[in-house]
């Protein structure tokens, strides 16, 4: 399979370790489909790995934040043509084979934006209960402001169409952490978003991107970019791009 | 206000004015950064050198104590200058960040003409 329209972006900060499998299955479900791997200031062997395994590399110089990194990709993607793109991170939580799955949403034309949803379905996944805790609560804020029935507020598989990776290369796209206050973008703007069940894993070695004092100011910078998006207008987030 | 005090405010205020000036002289500090600090340092001597513009302060504030009035009028001073300077830091740090990209885009055009990236689906012409 070679689906020239598409483009596959990884986001990566120091997974040499994990990285060799994820793209080994994106080739093994995806085909020649085209792969960039955003290095986001990695400071282990991680472009090597990227490099060795075939992957156009993107290397940021220095870390500058998840959410920039994404972004990256994006503006990546729009210069070289590309209709599709699809996330995922490169520590293997998301599993490459939901790719087509996210990206079928997207072709068919259901939403601008399918996210992949490990709640929707049972699954082996099993978040802390603070995290659990913190996902059903920007969940439900989410679910209330979109009218939509949002499970999984902070999933980062997700595929995008054109339309949508345009919007997400604006200021407004958050650094750091893109998750509930990027979905209430989407609907402030009038992009539609359907999720769709997904299997994640837990990170391999254990890491969770929010931990100790960081989990504090996640939720402190969750909830006032979500006021902050609630007091801009629709206009002032379309000019934004 | 004793002519000792009046006399270590006034040397303060033109010593920070001067440091300010020689800062600017030596690019150590831009000039549109270097304006609110100036302010300061002439309100500071004004403040020193003349008495009845702090009675009056207070007097509008409603405060006898003009030492207080002084300290807050301070601080206050402070939140602002920081609150400006919060403000060129963001404004920069979002321009550090565009800029990390661009040099991004800049090292990948010049590793296309590589190995890189053939293995999947290799390159594709801009649409």
């Amino acid at each position: 399979m070679n689906d020239k329209d598409t483009l596959i972006i990884i986001s990566v900060f120091n997974e040499e370790q994990n990285l060799p499998a994820v793209l080994s299955d994106i080739k093994k479900y995806c085909g020649e489909t085209q792969v960039a791997v955003i290095d986001d200031g990695s400071t282990d062997g991680s472009v090597e790995v990227a490099r060795s395994q075939g992957a156009r590399v993107i290397s940021l110089p220095f870390n500058t934040g998840y959410g920039n990194a994404l972004q990256t990709g994006y503006k990546y993607a729009l210069r070289n043509g590309f209709e599709f793109v699809v996330q995922l991170d490169g520590d293997g939580q998301h599993n490459p084979a939901d790719i087509m799955k996210l990206l079928g949403v997207v072709k068919s034309g259901e939403a601008d934006v399918a996210v992949g949803s490990r709640f929707l379905e049972s699954t082996s996944y099993k978040p802390g209960i603070v995290r659990r805790a913190g996902m059903l609560l920007f969940a439900k804020i989410v679910s209330f402001i979109t009218n939509y029935p949002v499970t999984d507020p902070t999933s980062g598989f997700q595929a995008l169409n054109r339309k949508a990776v345009e919007f997400y290369t604006s200021d407004l796209y958050p650094s750091d952490y893109p998750d509930a206050d990027v979905l209430i973008m989407l609907h402030k703007v009038g992009l539609r978003m359907k999720e769709a069940p997904v299997a994640m894993r837990a990170n391999p070695e254990g890491r969770a991107m929010h931990a100790g004092f960081g989990i504090m100011y996640y939720l402190f910078k969750m909830f006032l970019s979500i006021f902050v998006v609630l007091l801009r207008s629709r206009g002032a987030l379309r000019k934004e791009r | 206000m004793p002519p000792r005090q009046l006399f270590t405010a006034a040397v303060l205020s033109i010593l920070l004015i001067v440091t300010i000036l020689e800062l600017v002289r030596r690019g150590r500090l831009k000039e549109e950064y270097s304006w609110i600090w100036i302010i300061a340092g002439f309100m500071t001597l004004v403040t020193g050198l003349w008495m009845g513009f702090l009675r009056k302060i207070s007097f509008l504030i409603g405060s006898e104590n003009t030492g207080a009035v002084f300290l807050f009028l301070a601080v206050f001073f402070l939140v602002l200058a920081n609150l400006h300077s919060a403000t060129k830091i963001s404004s920069l740090s979002e321009k550090i960040r565009i800029l990390a990209q661009e040099v991004a885009f800049l090292k990948s055009g010049g590793e296309e003409e590589s190995s890189e990236g053939k293995a999947f689906g290799g390159a594709k012409e801009k649409g």
